[in-house]
């Protein structure tokens, strides 16, 4: 796909395959092109050309049991009003996604129980700050056992500690990919790694080829694995 | 439209919380009391008339204002990310902007509608003689659908613009369109501020309800057009 904003391409020609269950790091130059990539994926931005198969569907559908459960996204915001309650905002959730009314209330339990909100659950969101906001954002994309997952730099106003315990996203079926200009923190989270340098795919690979080539999972040594596996004429190591 | 009515509710009770439902309703009760309370000297030639007059500049206050809003409130809602978090959940955009409209809507014609009667009770108890209510309403209905066709101009720009700029833009333009209009500058053209026109001067037209139900047929008409160009932006835009 190719997309420019501002007369800038921040995806240009963009060919990437990620395969279910992985775990995938998106790491950008410029930091926006990550970003965009996961809105173009979540249907929230258009690309100019190209075309997207996310989770086997090529475009989002209006029906609640399809595109609204199979696909979640958060972003840097929580996209929540911050006068609604936890419990609120998730029994919204649930009740867009068409669950009835005993799956919404085992749904929200266990996402109470899983993102620790079960203390703020009627608690406006504003009181408790912006770590309940993007804790609950997550716990409501969560809410629907998405197949895919996408992650656009999430749960920044998070302990580290716990923001690695939510975002160990369990599922072995379950695609993740996260944008992050900091890769060094999501370190135990992602198991694949790709490097975008002006909108164009330099590297994909896994992220045992960082620990192969004593590299650290950071933006240095991603650069650096994309320089030696494209002098190795093998940039995507990791694609399918 | 898939979830319209929880999005409205939701709308709604944004609007009480940020303070921004209290303007909506209360500009448009208050001309009415202004109307009450306007000292003979100005209350015009005719008791009808005069009530008109200052209702309708009180009023074209009021739709100024809502559509100010109504701009700032879709911008906003874009920028921060509640139209995504809807967007993703496969709720329709025009979903979210239609229960904007109709929540907006909702408050400001109850708000012009009891206004108005505020109205039509101060100009009954300064005439002399008995009053024909039917043109004054049909007046009033017709400004009730200059206030949709602006609601439905502001989304649109708020659908296009960042916040700040769709708040001044808005602003600029309802307030240059219904200035011009009340004060006449544009009599003879249909335009969806007719009726605000019509209402500032009762006496002015030989057919006041025929006159009324075209200009609230042409500001329907373009309130449905400016909602489904809104809509089809919304769609396109960046989120």
């Amino acid at each position: 796909m190719t997309r420019a904003v501002r007369g800038q391409r921040l995806l240009d020609r963009l060919r990437l395959v990620v395969g279910v269950g992985a775990r995938l790091l998106i790491v950008s130059q410029p930091e926006e092109s990550g970003s965009l990539l996961l809105r173009v994926l979540a249907g929230l931005s258009h690309a100019s050309s190209g075309s997207v198969l996310l989770a086997g569907v090529a475009r989002a559908d209006s029906s609640p049991a399809g595109w609204a459960r199979r696909v979640a996204y958060v972003g840097p915001q929580a996209g929540i009003y911050p006068w609604m309650s936890p419990r609120e905002v998730l029994e919204l959730a649930a009740r867009l996604a068409g669950f009835d009314a005993d799956q919404r209330r085992r749904r929200i339990e266990q996402a109470a129980d899983r993102y620790r909100i079960g203390l703020q659950l009627d608690e406006p969101i504003r009181r408790e700050g912006p770590s309940l906001a993007q804790r609950t954002a997550l716990a409501a994309a969560m809410l629907t056992d998405p197949e895919v997952l996408l992650l656009d730099d999430p749960l920044r106003a998070v302990e580290p500690t716990e923001r690695t315990r939510l975002l160990a996203i369990p599922g072995a079926r379950r695609t993740v990919l996260i944008a992050s200009p900091f890769p060094a923190s999501e370190a135990g989270i992602v198991n694949q790694v790709a490097l975008l340098r002006d909108g164009r795919l330099v590297v994909h690979a896994p992220v045992r080829e960082l620990d192969a080539r004593g590299l650290t999972l950071s933006q240095r040594g991603i650069e650096s694995l994309a320089d030696a596996l494209v002098a190795g004429n093998q940039p995507t190591a990791a694609s399918g | 439209m898939r979830g319209l009515r929880a999005l409205t509710g939701m709308a709604l009770r944004e609007l009480w919380i940020s303070f921004r439902l209290i303007p909506v309703v209360a500009l448009p009760l208050a001309a009415g009391i202004v109307v009450i309370a306007l000292p003979p000297e100005l209350a015009g030639v005719s008791a009808i008339g005069g009530a008109g007059f200052w209702y309708a500049v009180g009023a074209s206050v009021a739709i100024c204002l809502a559509g100010m809003l109504a701009a700032s409130t879709m911008a906003d809602e874009r920028r921060r990310g509640t139209v995504a978090w809807m967007a993703v959940r496969a709720v329709p955009r025009s979903s979210v902007l239609m229960s904007w409209f109709v929540a907006y809507a909702l408050l400001l014609i109850s708000g012009i509608a009891i206004g108005a009667i505020g109205a039509f009770l101060a100009a009954l108890s300064r005439a002399e003689s008995p009053i024909d209510p039917l043109p004054f309403a049909a007046a009033v209905i017709a400004v009730l659908t200059t206030a949709l066709a602006a609601l439905a101009a502001g989304l649109l720009i708020g659908a296009v613009l960042g916040r700040w700029v769709a708040a001044i833009a808005s602003l600029a333009l309802f307030g240059v369109v219904l200035a011009a209009t009340v004060a006449g500058s544009l009599d003879g053209v249909l335009l969806p501020s007719t009726g605000v026109g019509l209402l500032a001067d009762l006496g002015g037209s030989g057919r006041p309800v025929g006159d009324a139900l075209r200009a609230a047929g042409a500001a329907l008409a373009s309130g449905a057009v400016l909602l489904v160009l809104s809509a089809a932006l919304l769609e396109r835009a960046d989120l």
